[in-house]
């Protein structure tokens, strides 16, 4: 049976591996370093970065950590769904050459198990190598006061403690475990028998239920604010129910985008776009959710730098910090930016003879290519303007009243964010012009 | 006096090792219909994506209204297509996400028409072909006989002077096939445009007005005229 689905896997191409495995490594490398943190004692025998050796914002960390493994999370959602039509296929020849349906279910679930374990294997290694290159350095003395020692250097992993192998165990086939289930997931509504594939019917509309958590954490905001000095629970329960909230909105959001430009546009391409978001929100939505998410933090961290321009608060803990949080959105979103060029491609995979047959009748590759950009561009743009605005509007109501200048850094947050995002939908449009260029050929219109 | 219109020079094409046309010449008049017919894998199809400027082929020359197709660019090929040509394929391959109206609409937004303009004459020309009942239903909620009337309103809806039509009632039963095939020659008879198809159908090649068979990529010698 594995070799049967190494085989398939084979078929599949090794870029969806190679895809699918590095999404589990970040993941299970981003939760071996939670779990390193949790196993940290109060006071640490070695140098860290403030953000880890302190008790107090430790538990923040972690869950920012915590919070980076959403887009490969979704990444890794794009991936499994990318080549379905092929994969299914290939299932659907199985069962013709005798496969029972328990059996081509267990092969489904080996053809993403296998990348997904070879992945959290290697995130074994990743962990190891932030180990030696971001570990904390131990210290020969004891240092006179209360708690933690603090060092300008980026020492945020942990080496005095690791965690245990029965946690390394739970880690990889937790991880491994998430990707069979995304995979089985991904192929849900879809009856694979001898004589093909047949999808059920599309379901309902997507609903607003995003929306409640999103007027929840705004009414929790105030009760965060309260209990913030006394324990980092109630803001990192604020952010979760924040993104959460976010990230189940943005197929809605989709169709709700599509609708609008649809019976408004007189462009082709949007118009294009526009269909195929109302056909099927939800990849495109789930495809621009971590999109939403990271506007929304970046929104709360503009807010912050405001708030410590405003305060003249210059402390390098701050702004070390802030530089950190920056970096780590930068590299959230370029997992992003990977999640929406996965869609892309699995759009034009999935269209490829509707894409031909456009070409031939005389559409423009610049045409298609441009449907490409604003399908993404009509979910995700929507989406990071609210999260945004929403990050660093409540956040920055924090500050009381600020400085005309801490305003004008707000704005260039929003401004900053919302032009990064465009730039990542025209990358992650611009990376898949191979795909599209032979979706637009005209061998796809020919019968299979 | 009859004038050529499109014509293959000695056209070759392959595919990997597979070589589809060998050779072929075939001149198509202004008004005229013609039939292309042969068996499976015989380089009908080749040849008239061929003649339509979507494939390029590896040797000889397509020429169109006096223009050697060959020598534009990729972009005044796709151009040529869109406002001199029509394409209906055989299932349609109309966009899935698209209503009817909106698909027939598409080629004249491409051509920066004004959106209620593109919609109105999308409309009438589904009222031409009897597919008004399908303007607002997407092509999966459409009979094969429904999608193939709004990909012929489609193709014609520009004002094409050469519609290339493949096997436009290849997967479609006896009555469909026949509706379709007269909506096809009504409304290019009608408009003065030239016919180039691909059928397997004797029936279907009996309507034209001229019959080429092809075999093992090349055009056998004793056309059919009717």
């Amino acid at each position: 049976m594995i070799r049967l689905a190494v085989t398939l896997n084979r078929a599949g191409g090794w870029p969806r591996m190679a895809l699918l495995g590095s999404c589990t490594a970040l993941v299970c490398t981003l939760l071996l370093l939670v779990v390193s943190l949790a196993r940290l004692p109060e006071s640490p025998d070695e140098l860290l970065f403030n953000l880890v050796a302190d008790h107090g914002t430790r538990g923040g960390t972690a869950f920012a950590m915590g919070l980076l493994t959403l887009p490969p999370l979704l990444l890794l959602y794009q991936a499994v769904r990318l080549g379905t039509a092929a994969r299914d296929r290939r299932l659907a020849a199985l069962r013709l050459a005798g496969a029972t349906p328990g059996e081509v279910r267990r092969l489904g679930a080996f053809e993403v198990g296998i990348p997904a374990l070879a992945g959290s294997l290697g995130g074994i290694a990743l962990y190891w190598l932030l180990r030696q290159v971001l570990g904390g350095t131990p210290v020969e003395q004891s240092f006179e006061g209360n708690g933690f020692v603090a060092t300008p250097e980026l020492k945020l992993v942990p080496t005095s403690v690791a965690p245990l192998w029965w946690d390394v165990l739970v880690v990889v086939i937790g991880t491994t475990l998430v990707g069979v289930v995304v995979g089985a997931r991904a192929s849900r509504g879809v009856i694979v028998t001898p004589l093909g594939v047949s999808r059920r019917q599309a379901s309902a509309p997507p609903r607003p239920w995003g929306l409640l958590l999103l007027l929840g954490a705004v009414a929790l905001l105030p009760v965060a604010i309260t209990f913030a000095a006394d324990s980092p629970l109630a803001p990192i329960g604020l952010i979760a129910v924040a993104v959460l909230g976010v990230i189940s909105l943005a197929p809605w959001a989709a169709y709700r985008a599509g609708r609008f430009a649809e019976t408004r546009t007189a462009s082709p391409a949007v118009l294009l776009a526009a269909r195929r978001l109302v056909a099927e929100p939800r990849p495109a939505g789930r495809a621009a959710a971590a999109v939403g998410a990271i506007a929304l933090i970046a929104g709360g961290g503009t807010a912050l730098v405001a708030i410590l321009v405003a305060t003249e608060n210059t402390d390098s803990f701050y702004v070390v910090s802030l530089a950190l949080a920056a970096s780590a959105l930068l590299l959230a979103l370029l997992v992003a930016t990977g999640s929406l060029a996965v869609h892309s491609v699995e759009s034009l995979l999935d269209r490829k003879r509707s894409v031909a047959s456009l070409a031939a009748m005389g559409m423009p590759l610049d045409v298609l290519e441009s449907a490409q950009r604003w399908e993404a561009r009509l979910v995700a743009m929507p989406m990071a303007t609210a999260g945004v605005l929403l990050g660093s509007i409540t956040l920055g109501a924090l500050g009381g009243d600020l400085a005309p200048v801490s305003l004008s850094i707000l704005a260039a947050g929003v401004v900053a964010t919302l032009g990064l995002v465009w730039l990542a939908i025209s990358v992650a449009v611009r990376v898949t012009r191979p795909w599209a260029v032979r979706a637009a050929s005209a061998g796809n219109l020919r019968t299979e | 006096m009859s004038s050529v219109v499109v014509e293959a020079r000695a056209v070759r094409k392959a595919f990997g090792r597979t070589e589809a046309l060998r050779g072929t010449s075939l001149a198509v008049d202004e008004g005229e219909v013609v039939a292309i017919t042969g068996p499976s894998g015989s380089g009908k199809s080749t040849l008239l994506l061929c003649l339509a400027g979507v494939l390029r082929p590896e040797a000889g020359e397509i020429w169109y209204a006096g223009r050697k197709l060959d020598d534009l660019s990729e972009s005044d090929r796709t151009r040529l297509r869109r406002r001199e040509f029509g394409l209906v394929l055989q299932f349609g391959q109309l966009v899935p996400e698209l209503s009817g109206a909106q698909n027939v609409a598409l080629p004249l937004l491409l051509e920066k028409h004004d959106r209620g303009a593109a919609n109105t004459l999308a409309h009438s020309w589904l009222e031409r072909l009897d597919a008004l009942e399908v303007a607002d239903a997407l092509p999966g909620e459409m009979s094969g006989g429904e999608a193939q009337r709004v990909a012929i309103a489609r193709a014609l809806v520009t004002g094409p002077r050469v519609i290339f039509a493949d096997e436009p009632t290849g997967a479609l039963d006896t009555v469909s096939g026949e509706r379709v095939l007269g909506a096809l020659m009504t409304t290019a008879r009608e408009s003065g445009a030239t016919v180039v198809l691909v059928t397997h159908d004797n029936r279907v090649a009996a309507s034209a007005d001229r019959e080429v068979v092809i075999r093992d990529g090349a055009v056998c010698p004793a056309p059919v005229i009717r």
